[in-house]
C-alpha cells in the first residue's frame, strides 16, 4: 500500500507480470465466497510467511499497515456488532489477504514491466478510441512532471515565507494551476514542434 | 484528442498527485485517510478541462498509482490500495468529478460519461 518497489531480485520478479496479475485477480474472486475465517487466517499466515521468504526488507513492509488498523477494527466490530463476530473476522481478514497480496505484485514488478502487461489489454480497446501509444505517454508526463511542479510549488511556498509570517493560503493553489496549465501547453507545442501529433509519421 | 489534450490532462494528472504530496496541507490521518488538497485537486481539474477530460485525468492518476507509483495522499500508492478500506476515497475522485464539471465546464452540453452505477470495489463483503 505505500508503494515500496524491492530493489533487490528475488524468485517472485523473476515470474512475469501478467501471471502475477492474474493470480492476484484469480485469487480475489476466489477469496469472496469463502466464509470461514480460520480458512482466510490459514491463507494470511502463508501470505505473511511469503513476505518472510522475501527477506527482511519485504517483512518491514508490514510495519506501514499501522495506519490502516484503526478502521479495521472499526469495520469489523461494526460488522461482529450487527451480525455474527465470525463475519467481522472475515470482513478483516479477506481486506487484509487483498491488500497483502496485491502489494507483494507492487513490490516485485517493476513499473515497466506492468505496463507492457497491461498493454494488451489497451489494445482490445482500440476500437473504442483507446491508443496504447497515447496511454503511454500520458503515464511517462505525469512520471516526469512532478517533480517540476513539485520544485515549482516549493518556489512558491518559499517565496510566500519570505514575505510573510502567515501561513501558506489555500488561494495559492488557483496560481499553481494557472501555472501548470500554461506549462501543459508549452509541452504540447514541444510535442508537435518534435512531430508527434503528425498524422502518418509518429514516433 | 489531440497533443494539447494529452498534455493538459497529463499535467493535471501530476498536479492532483503534487497537492496530494505537499506536507502544507497536510491534516494527520484520520483513519487511514490523509486529508490533503488532493480532493481540491480532483475538483479543480474537473472544473478546468470539463467532465470528459477531467474524469480521464482521475483515471490517469489511479492507473499510474496502480502502476506502483506512491502518488496518494500521504505518499501510498501500489496495487494495495485498491482493497484498502480507503479506496472508495479514490474511486470518489472519480465519480465527484460529476458534480462541479456539468456545472462549471464550458460545454455544458456534454453530460458526464462516467454512470451513476460506477463499479465499487466488493470491501464490504
Amino acid at each position: 500500500m505505500m508503494g515500496g518497489y524491492l530493489t533487490r531480485a528475488t524468485w517472485l520478479h523473476r515470474l512475469p507480470a501478467g501471471l502475477k496479475l492474474l493470480m492476484v485477480a484469480g485469487m480475489n474472486l476466489a477469496l469472496l465466497p469463502v466464509q470461514d475465517w480460520q480458512l482466510l487466517a490459514l491463507f494470511l499466515a502463508v501470505v505473511v510467511g511469503l513476505y518472510a521468504a522475501l527477506g527482511r526488507d519485504a517483512a518491514r513492509g508490514l510495519g506501514l499497515f499501522k495506519p490502516v488498523v484503526p478502521l479495521l477494527v472499526i469495520i469489523g466490530g461494526l460488522q461482529g456488532f450487527s451480525s455474527r463476530w465470525e463475519d467481522g473476522a472475515n470482513v478483516v481478514l479477506r481486506l487484509l489477504l487483498m491488500v497483502l497480496v496485491a502489494d507483494l505484485v507492487t513490490m516485485t514488478t517493476t513499473m515497466s514491466a506492468l505496463m507492457d502487461a497491461v498493454e494488451p489489454l489497451f489494445r482490445l480497446l482500440r476500437p473504442l478510441g483507446v491508443s496504447s501509444r497515447k496511454i503511454a505517454l500520458s503515464v511517462a508526463l505525469v512520471l516526469r512532471f512532478i517533480p517540476v511542479l513539485m520544485a515549482n510549488w516549493r518556489a512558491r511556498e518559499e517565496a510566500w515565507r519570505a514575505r510573510s509570517r502567515l501561513r501558506v493560503p489555500l488561494r495559492m493553489v488557483v496560481l499553481f494551476l494557472i501555472e501548470t496549465l500554461r506549462l501543459a501547453d508549452h509541452v504540447a507545442e514541444a510535442l508537435d514542434a518534435r512531430g508527434y501529433g503528425r498524422a502518418g509519421r509518429q514516433p | 484528442m489531440d497533443t494539447r489534450a494529452i498534455a493538459r490532462i497529463s499535467l493535471l494528472a501530476a498536479m492532483i498527485a503534487v497537492l496530494g504530496l505537499l506536507p502544507t496541507f497536510y491534516l494527520p490521518v484520520t483513519g487511514g485517510v490523509p486529508i490533503t488538497a488532493q480532493t481540491l485537486g480532483v475538483m479543480l481539474a474537473g472544473i478546468v478541462l470539463g467532465p470528459r477530460h477531467g474524469a480521464l485525468a482521475v483515471l490517469l492518476l489511479i492507473f499510474v498509482v496502480a502502476l506502483g507509483a506512491p502518488l496518494l495522499a500521504g505518499g501510498r500508492g501500489g496495487l494495495g490500495v485498491f482493497f484498502a478500506p480507503s479506496a472508495d476515497s479514490c474511486w470518489g475522485g472519480c465519480r465527484a468529478l460529476s458534480l462541479p464539471a456539468p456545472s462549471c465546464s464550458a460545454s455544458r452540453t456534454r453530460r458526464c460519461f462516467l454512470p451513476r452505477s460506477w463499479p465499487r470495489l466488493p470491501v464490504e463483503s
